[in-house]
Order: structure tokens, then sequence, then C-alpha cells
């Protein structure tokens, strides 16, 4: 099993983008530089770094204010999303000539069964290393990759020394390589879980291995028995190449400023039910349960969710049901994120209508209008229609839109 | 720091879909006029760094009066063609 795995993703790409295309000779990736999302404001949020600009404390999803600190002499890139889905849908592309069953994690890292392939490429690092040498010299940027017999035990590899290396892990090499790191190296272990584990005196991944199941059970629930059976590099989870079906989509959005009245709020909510009934619709999809999460200025979360008396991928439909939830649950207290989910999902669409009301007329055309509405922004942009609400408004008519999907690496199609 | 030039070339299209670059014509930073008839095709490539195809074509061109080696490269998604370097 290879975990393969982009070495500072967005600014690599960026770099040779700009080495290998636009031709300039300075290599971004020797130089204290980042990604910054939103131009260079100062509220601007790093979102990849060179290794060089590492060393000098920047980390990823700082503000850019803090990392300017850190390193005055800092170069700063715009991200291109459209460079990195291409990228990285030609990193996915390759790994396929190696193998049949590759699945991609995320935007820059994938799993590859190399299981049955020894006859083509010799031994596991040996394949690795062809692998490597293939990605730097066809695509123009630098990966690790992470060699073992499962899933997890490749990951935690590949995130061994960086850049451009290969790094084994199989299980007889977890008491040397594995156990005297700490316990957050380890996969799904977050700042929360671990001070828990250190309130149980719990610091590397061996005192983890060593430590009562039963315990860390009481602990942690369920969680605390896959985190030991991680910490002792079991993982039986096989390669799926085809992404698993959608449980539910959701959307939420941070906003610049405030929100305080409910008029505005709407708004962000309409923006929102632009966007997820888009998606709901191009995938076939229709939703039975709406959720509208809320986070105050002061960071208090809130969230409501109600059954519909059917399923719908109708955007009025999901707006204001999204209002009605919204207007229960919030006290006034001025919001900085606002989030809608549609669950309960099925491949059909059902109502139950009253025989002598008009409502059944009334949901077909609002079918048919949303349907006239994808067409038009699929051909011609997804601002090429908008509501007159969202003029003079502050919120964006379709909140990114489908190319959120494509930023995050969600949209796996390639 | 960009060195890449985009130019605006004459080409021919092959029956089989080849395409060799004839002519190219462009500004340079300097606002100077470059012009070039190209004499020979050297080598071909096609290259696809952080997933943009292109064609490397290497040739030996008359180049302002003086006979060049350089590398023109043409973007397939965007149909366009730059003056990627100038090797001598």
């Amino acid at each position: 099993m290879f975990h393969v795995d982009v070495n500072s993703a967005f600014l690599s790409w960026s770099a040779a983008y700009r080495m290998h295309v636009l031709g300039e000779q300075i290599d971004l990736r020797l130089l204290p530089a980042v990604v910054v999302a939103c131009g260079s404001s100062r509220h601007s949020i790093i979102l990849a770094k060179s290794l060089l600009a590492g060393k000098h404390g920047v980390q990823t999803g700082e503000p850019l204010f803090l990392a300017l600190e850190k390193c005055p002499e800092l170069r700063l890139v715009e991200p291109d999303y459209a460079l990195y889905t291409e990228a990285s849908r030609s990193l996915i592309r390759l790994l396929h000539r190696f193998s049949p069953t590759v699945e991609q994690f995320s935007i820059d890292e994938a799993w590859v069964d190399m299981s049955g392939t020894h006859g083509l490429y010799g031994y596991p690092v040996q394949a690795a290393e062809t692998m490597r040498s293939c990605i730097a010299r066809e695509l123009g940027f630098t990966v690790n990759i992470g060699v073992s017999s499962n899933k997890l035990l490749a990951k935690i590899a590949g995130d061994f020394q960086k850049p451009n290396r290969v790094h084994t892990l199989f299980p007889e090499e977890v008491q040397e390589k594995l156990w005297p790191l700490p316990v957050r190296n380890l996969f799904f272990v977050g700042r929360a879980t671990e001070k828990r584990l250190r309130l149980l005196g719990i610091v590397t991944i061996g005192q983890l291995a060593a430590a009562d199941p039963a315990l860390l059970q009481k602990s942690l629930g369920r969680q605390g028995i896959t985190l030991w059976q991680y910490a002792n590099g079991r993982d039986s989870e096989p390669v799926c190449p085809a992404a698993p079906e959608n449980k539910g989509y959701g959307k939420s959005i941070t906003t610049a400023y405030n929100i305080s009245d409910r008029r505005a709020a709407h708004q962000v909510l309409l923006s929102l039910c632009e966007t997820l009934g888009m998606r709901l619709r191009q995938d076939k999809k229709y939703g039975g349960c709406i959720t509208v999460q809320l986070r105050s200025v002061r960071f208090r979360d809130t969230s409501h969710q109600r059954q519909l008396p059917g399923t719908t991928d109708v955007t009025k439909e999901l707006y204001q049901a999204a209002c009605a939830i919204f207007d229960e649950v919030w006290d006034g207290e001025p919001l900085r994120q606002i989030g809608v989910q549609v669950t309960r999902l099925s491949g059909e669409r059902y109502s139950q209508f009253d025989l002598f009301c008009p409502e059944l007329e009334r949901a077909e055309r609002l079918a048919r209008l949303d349907k006239a509405v994808d067409t038009l922004r699929s051909r011609y942009g997804e601002e090429s229609v908008r509501r007159a609400c969202f003029l003079r408004g502050s919120a964006g008519a379709m909140s990114d839109g489908l190319s959120a999907g494509r930023r995050t690496g969600a949209d796996k199609s390639f | 720091m960009q060195s890449s030039l985009p130019v605006a070339v004459i080409s021919a299209n092959a029956v089989d879909g080849n395409i060799r670059p004839i002519r190219f014509h462009g500004e340079n930073p300097g606002q100077q006029i470059i012009r070039g008839d190209i004499e020979r095709i050297l080598d071909v490539n096609e290259l696809c760094y952080v997933g943009v195809h292109m064609f490397s074509y290497l040739c030996s061109a008359q180049m302002n009066g003086k006979r060049r080696v350089l590398e023109l490269r043409y973007l397939v998604r965007e149909h366009r063609w730059v003056l990627f370097r100038v090797v001598n």
C-alpha cells in the first residue's frame, strides 16, 4: 500500500506552473513563500507554505499579519484553484498508470493499492521510487510516498521527513519508527483528543499502544479502541476507488461582518440554499431534512433541524424551510457564521399534495424555473443569473457556488 | 519575473493532426517587436506539467536577422503559443 502526498501542494503547484509554463527562473519552493487566500489583506489566511517559510515558524491556517511578523521577506502567491484541480487530476491519472486501485483522500493525497504489481515494478521501495521520480519528471512537482501493508501506516510513513522522499513503515518497524512519536502524529488525534490522552498520562504513540483498551474506551468511547488499534499499527480499511455516496449536502459561510438583522441573515440563507439546491439537482438527489447551524460572534454554536413533509431539491422550498428554522432558533445575538445542511437524501421527489390546492402545479413550476436557471448558469457562468435581492445586498448570490466543491477537492471526478 | 513571451504563430496543421509552427511574432517587455521564421524543428515533446497539457517545439529559426535555437510551446487547452526560451 502506498500513500502519495504532494509536498506543500498549493505552493508546489503554483511554483511548478510559474517555472514550467510561465518560464520564470525562480523556484518559489526554495524561498520563504506562502499561498494566501483573499489577496494580501492583513487578515488573509495562509493556505500553504514553503519549507523555508515553515522554518521561520509560519504555520498553515494562521493570519497573514502574524506570518509577516515572523518572516517579513515572505513572498505572497495568489491561489489558482483551477490550476490546483487540474494538477490534482493529472496526479490521479498518473497513479492509475501504476495501479487500477486508487483512492483519492483529498485534493493532494491518495492511496494506491500496489498488490500484485511486484512483477512490473519490483520491490515496494523500488516501485515507490519509480513513481516518485515519474511524478517529478512528468508533472514537475514533488511528493512524499509512504509504503506499508495498510492505509494507516502508509499515511503515517508519508508524513515522515519531507520533501521528495520515500519512507517505509511496515508492521515490524512500528516499535522503532512509530512508537517514539508524539500521540498527536497519529491519524484522527486532534488537539482535544491529545489533551484527554495527556490527562491519562499518554504522551507518545507507544504509551497509547501499551495502554489498557478498557480504560481508553471509558475515557474516549469507541474512538478510544480505534486509536488503540491504530497505535498498534492495525487498520483493515481497504482502498475504495469510488468515492462514497454523499450522506448529506452542506454549506456554511463565515461572513466578513456581523449579521445582526433577520433580513441580512435570510439573504445569506438564500445564497446558501441556491448553492445547495444546485448541487442536489446536479446529483439528482432530494433532501428530506434541513439543519441550520449558527455561530455567534462569541463562538457560541447553535443548530436546529426540521423534517420536511416530503423531499425536495427546489431552492425556494429549501430556503423557506431554512428561514422557518432560523426564526425559531435565533435569539438575536450577532452572528459570524451561518450554515445549512440537507440530509435524509432520496433519489426521488415525493410530497403530500392536497388535490384541491394549487400546490402541485406551483411546485412543478418552481422545479422548471430552477432547471432553467441551472442551464443558464452552467452555460454562461454562475454569476449570469442572480436574484434581484442580491443586487444591493452584501451576500454573494451563490456563496461560492459549485466552485467550492472543486476547491476543496470534494469534486473527485476526473 | 515572467520570461516566456506570448506570441502569435502561423502554423501548418497536417492531416494526421501534427502542428508545425512556421512563423511567429510578438512583443517583448521592452516593447520591441520580435519576429522569427522557423527553419527546422529539432525536437517535439508532449508535456503535462501540473496538468497543463502542452507541446514543446525546439526549433532553429531566423530571428531578427540572426539564426537562433529556441523553444516554442503550444498550450493545448488555451490554444495559445509562447516563446518559452531562446537557447542560443
